[in-house]
């Protein structure tokens, strides 16, 4: 690369990131950002939720560890489906799960507008169940 | 339904990137590699050897230790045809790039938004 082809290369990339910056202040302005920024305030606020987090990822990385030895039990396993079922039952939980959905859908949506617009994947394809 | 304003922004943000120099290369090697004659042969010989091989292992029809060299071969021969290099250099800046703008992206709205944009596949 010449020195001037970098120069040109940086500039290009400060305006893209500009743009980039340009994009995400439109997005945060939405109504589905909102909501999903709302919902996780008052998740980090609700100490009911958080403790009920704590207890889940705690089981769950037991569960994971003892699959990995081999020596998990199926006990363990209805533990962390209760775990699960509690937290689900949880209003902010609940209210912040479906409000991240929401904001999925939307992100999902645009990625797709500007994968159209430049020919190729703006996001990298996640692999499904099989890797 | 998409906000108006926020299709609108991904349009206009979309339509600056594919102006910016690792798009507009990416898509000049597309079109070299297109143009190529010798790089698209090679390229449809591949596709339909693999399809073929793929199609006898579906169908437990045996297939020889000949026939997958012959394969690994090919695959040699594509990856290093200059059109085909020039192109997935491109293609893995391009993903560099577009990896920079999706954190500026993840960092403004303090959430990972390659992660949401996701769709899983089925």
């Amino acid at each position: 690369m010449s020195r001037d082809e970098g120069v040109s290369t940086r500039a290009d990339m400060a305006e893209a990131q500009e743009a980039a910056r340009q994009f995400a202040a439109i997005l945060a302005a939405t109504s589905q950002y909102k909501a999903f920024a709302l919902a996780r305030q008052q998740l980090q606020h609700d100490a009911e939720a958080q403790r009920a987090i704590q207890d889940f990822q705690r089981q769950q990385h037991y569960v994971q560890m003892t699959q990995m030895w081999g020596t998990v039990t199926e006990a363990d396993v209805q533990e962390l489906r209760r775990l699960h079922e509690a937290l689900m039952r949880i209003p902010t939980v609940q209210e912040y799960v479906h409000s991240q959905e929401e904001l999925a859908r939307t992100c999902q949506a645009v990625a797709h507008i500007i994968s159209e617009i430049i020919g190729t994947d703006f996001v990298p394809h996640r692999s499904g169940c099989c890797g | 339904m998409l906000d108006p304003r926020l299709e609108a922004a991904a349009r206009e943000f979309g339509t600056r990137l594919a102006q910016t120099r690792p798009l507009r290369e990416l898509h000049e090697a597309q079109e070299h590699l297109a143009a190529d004659e010798g790089a698209q042969r090679l390229l449809a010989e591949w596709d339909q050897k693999q399809q073929e091989l793929l199609d006898r292992q579906r169908t437990g029809r045996p297939i020889t230790q000949a026939e997958i060299e012959d394969l690994r071969q090919l695959r040699a021969q594509v990856q290093n045809h200059p059109a085909v290099q020039a192109y997935q250099d491109r293609e893995q800046q391009v993903q560099l790039y577009l990896a920079d703008l999706l954190a500026v992206i993840s960092e403004e709205l303090e959430v990972d938004f390659m992660a949401l944009s996701q769709a899983a596949e089925p």
